[in-house]
């Protein structure tokens, strides 16, 4: 019985030691650098290829894990001088919110044309943290057929 | 000799009711988890245990292993009520009913969460003493999706989120053993859960989950009525891929689950078992919440 007690002693040592958890917190600073990244970055890279147009967005307020924020996206077309102009997509624009890692999406995402090419979306909310791909579609007949998709991280 | 033998179901009462403790637990945001089966472990004919699990969310844990501490308090608080009856001498049949209240920013939700029936056969009966072989219960679980998926929730937070939103089916084998004033036990199950459509203002597709699996050890020591106990459960979940407009390709999840537990036997019918368990001590968890839970269970037994 001696015996016994002094094997089960060692033994749940042993697993303390192996198997405690060493975890690597994200820190402020990091939400600080993604925050500087998305505010400066003024070039047109996300493209709807169906329609040939050129999407450009930014926050207009972060969101936090409590509050909902909003963003500013424009939409663009090339005219007959090769400038940039701002312009309507003929088909509708919406905006999903999806957590990929866990399959489920987030509250719905309000979008609204304040001028030509010019959208807010607003009651962006992310309801936990993690990473998740801001999804701006362009819808028809309910059905999304063309699609730029954002990384975020809360 | 029958000193022995009515030590030994003593000390199996304890473990019992400290078997019903060692739930392996799901991601917070999601709902639901696979939980041990309500199984009677011991020589009783039936038993009924009133749970109440108090959980706070701790941390999140992103894909890359990295956690993230919450900044607001979400709680769970769950009243569970879990009962088992042998029939058929080595059959047994049991069911897990929770209701869950979820709360977060002073908005709260609160309904019926994942119910699981099961079938268990003792297959390794103790009906003579061996120092060696432990007793073994095989068992089938079924998880009916009656809490409201993730998918489904309509809520702020979605806090009405309190189930997985899958049918599953598993089975597994619960092997327990009493050496003297020691016990320990081990419990390995595999599940699958079942693929669905969804269709909402936001979402038209199919969620495609797979398959997933836990794994649990326990050790006590019985002094007088009282047992102290501690147990150490490991749970994985197959990614969720989503097939609609745009397909999507989730990620696994896994987490270590710790837990330390004391139950009193009131008396041969009556036990309650106050633990503690902690998802932020061991392990590398990964693509989950992780969950510190304090539960107070009580539980009534019927002999044979």
């Amino acid at each position: 019985m001696k015996n016994l007690n002094l094997l089960v002693l060692l033994l749940t040592c042993f697993t303390l030691l192996i198997a405690c958890a060493d975890p690597e917190y994200v820190s402020a600073s990091d939400a600080a650098d993604l925050e500087e990244e998305v505010l400066t970055d003024a070039r047109c890279t996300f493209k709807f290829s169906s329609e040939n147009l050129c999407l450009r967005w930014q926050w207009e307020r972060l969101p936090t894990e409590t509050e909902a924020g909003s963003f500013i996206f424009q939409v663009f077309k090339l005219d007959q001088q090769g400038k940039m102009v701002l312009a309507d997509p003929v088909k509708q624009p919406t905006v999903i919110l999806w957590m990929p890692s866990m399959g489920h999406g987030s509250s719905p995402v309000t979008v609204t044309r304040t001028s030509i090419g010019v959208y807010l979306a607003s009651a962006v909310f992310f309801v936990m943290p993690g990473e998740w791909d801001i999804r701006i579609n362009l819808d028809e007949n309910g059905k999304t057929v063309d699609q730029i998709t954002v990384p975020f991280t809360l | 000799m029958k000193m022995v033998r009515q030590l030994i179901k003593l000390l199996f009462l304890l473990l019992s009711s400290s078997i019903v403790s060692s739930h392996a637990l799901g991601a917070a945001c999601c709902g639901g988890s696979f939980a041990s089966p309500s199984l009677i472990a011991g020589d009783d004919l039936a038993q009924t245990t009133l749970g109440l699990l108090t959980s706070e969310v701790a941390a999140d844990v992103y894909t890359d292993g990295r956690w993230r501490k919450r900044s607001d308090l979400e709680t769970h608080k769950t009243l569970v009520l879990e009962a088992a009856h042998v029939f058929w001498d080595r059959w047994q049949a049991g069911f897990s009913l929770p209701i869950i209240e979820r709360a977060r920013a002073k908005e709260t939700s609160t309904g019926l969460g994942d119910t699981n029936v099961s079938l268990g056969y003792e297959y390794l009966p103790d009906w003579t003493y061996s120092y060696w072989r432990p007793k073994g219960i095989g068992y089938l679980k079924l998880t009916l999706p009656t809490g409201r998926s993730i998918q489904e929730s309509e809520a702020t937070y979605a806090l009405d989120s309190r189930g997985r939103g899958f049918w599953a089916i598993g089975a597994g084998t619960l092997l327990s053993k009493v050496l003297g004033a020691w016990d320990g036990f081990s419990n390995i199950e595999v599940h699958h859960s079942f693929s669905k459509s969804v269709e909402t203002e936001d979402l038209r597709g199919q969620l495609d989950p797979s398959w997933g699996a836990s794994s649990s050890v326990g050790l006590g020591y019985s002094f007088k009525s009282s047992r102290i106990g501690a147990t150490f459960s490991y749970n994985y979940e197959d990614p969720i891929n989503f097939l609609g407009d745009t397909d999507s390709f989730g990620t696994e999840q896994a987490s270590t689950t710790v837990g330390v537990s004391f139950s009193y036997l009131y008396s041969s019918s009556w036990a309650v078992t106050l633990s503690y368990t902690d998802q932020t001590i061991f392990g590398e968890p990964v693509n989950t919440s992780l969950l510190q839970t304090f539960s107070l269970r009580v539980q009534r037994r019927w002999p044979r």
